[in-house]
């Protein structure tokens, strides 16, 4: 089919013909529908999961607490971050006292040394909530609520994740290691800015699992041939 | 010539194939909405010096912001004071770096610069965006601080979590509806009919 050109349009006879070279040549340079139709009942549906993934349920917390310290001691191992102090993550502080506490709720862990020569640090408790359960609660809730296919769903909770987590492991690894390591993994400036930026603004925990979502929405496609 | 007539289509093939390839667009939008995002938000999070330009700036805006909230407040409760960005009255709120929602202001600034639009369209939604968005924060501060009044113990759950969940669902619609009405803009014929007749 031949392409409409500007000249075609200039030499059309009536307006109806000009504005079907309108149409065709407006076709031509239409942008590509980046953003996906978001049906109505997805997007009910995505506000319910998380709102029931988000409420204040008791015992949430302390469900969650060992396995953000099952992570956050993994990513410090892994990382070396803490260097001999070696700390370590515990649902409890040290005098075996859980929530409540002053200050601290059913989500608090405690962060203490386990090792090294230095003076007797008390253990810094630590908010998980916002900073754990929150963008994983709506990775989960945007990447099933969207209408795909399971399989790519799947793919994409993988990718989704893994991003997620990526995060947290940042927001572990990068005051650990300040705090508690002679050799830092990042410079104080750098690793600050990261701080702020990535982790510390209030609107990156619900920001980051959009994002994933995207990235992994944008990288996976229906179908066995795409990866 | 031959070879550079040959060249030139292939190139044009190359180039036509990759804009028009969707996956890569939407790859290519993250990437742009990173850049952008991570220099405007280094910009705003960097730890100025405590008595340097920057925090002076910093705390004279926050002032204004305060004065400007306070304003609002004062419509419903008039013992409220505000001093440099302190609001005191039956209850106490200071505005803090982060309460001004700048993040949210400037990752929907980020996503719009990253679509792919005519700057026109863009200057618009990002002034109608970051309008609508600083319009709904001093609201979310003023219910914050009747919240602190009258319900202290909700106070914490609503500030640090209902209203960025909220703050950041508004951008989002913002940023669908605005490129949805760009992309239809892009979309309308250039042409109307003069003298159309039915």
């Amino acid at each position: 089919m031949r392409k409409p050109d500007r000249g075609t349009r200039a030499r059309s006879a009536t307006w109806r013909q000009r504005r079907g070279v309108g149409i065709a040549l407006a076709a031509e340079r239409a942008p590509l529908a980046l953003l996906p139709r978001w049906p109505p009942r997805s997007i009910a549906l995505c506000l319910g999961l998380a709102l029931l993934l988000l409420a204040p349920w008791p015992g949430y917390g302390r469900l969650f607490r060992p396995l953000f310290c099952a992570f956050g001691n993994a990513v410090i191992v892994v990382v070396g971050a803490g260097g001999d102090s070696a700390p370590r993550f515990s649902a409890q502080s040290r005098g075996g006292r859980t929530a409540p506490d002053a200050g601290t709720t059913d989500w608090t862990v405690w962060l203490a040394p386990t090792g090294g020569d230095g003076p007797p640090r008390p253990p810094l408790p630590l908010e998980t909530r916002i900073l754990g359960y929150t963008p994983l609660a709506l990775s989960l809730a945007l990447t099933l609520s969207f209408p795909l296919s399971w399989r790519r769903k799947l793919r994409m909770l993988g990718i989704g994740l893994a991003l997620v987590f990526i995060r947290l492991a940042l927001a572990i690894a990068l005051p650990v290691s300040r705090a508690f390591s002679p050799h830092p993994v990042a410079p104080g400036p750098v690793s600050e800015l990261v701080w702020y930026v990535l982790i510390d603004l209030p609107a990156m925990s619900y920001v980051a699992p959009l994002f994933a979502w995207w990235i992994a929405f944008a990288a996976t496609r229906d179908g066995s041939a795409e990866p | 010539m031959q070879m550079t007539h040959e060249f030139g289509l292939w190139f044009v093939g190359i180039m036509s194939r990759w804009s028009k390839d969707l996956r890569r667009a939407r790859l290519r939008f993250a990437a742009a909405f990173i850049a952008v995002g991570g220099v405007l938000l280094a910009l705003y999070s960097f730890p100025y010096a405590e008595h340097g330009i920057g925090e002076g700036g910093f705390a004279w805006y926050l002032g204004a912001y305060a004065h400007l909230a306070g304003a609002v407040i004062h419509l419903a409760d008039p013992t409220v004071r505000v001093s440099g960005a302190e609001l005191v009255g039956r209850t106490s709120l200071t505005i803090a770096k982060n309460c001004d929602a700048m993040d949210v202001n400037l990752l929907l600034i980020a996503a719009m610069i990253a679509f792919p639009a005519p700057w026109k369209r863009r200057l618009v939604g990002i002034v109608a965006g970051v309008g609508l968005l600083s319009v709904v924060n001093v609201l979310r501060i003023v219910i914050l601080y009747q919240i602190n009044i009258h319900a202290p113990r909700a106070f914490e759950f609503i500030h640090a979590e209902v209203f960025p969940l909220a703050m950041v669902v508004l951008a989002v619609g913002a940023f669908g509806w605005w490129s949805r009405w760009s992309r239809q803009a892009e979309l309308a014929p250039t042409e109307t009919p003069a003298h159309a007749q039915a």
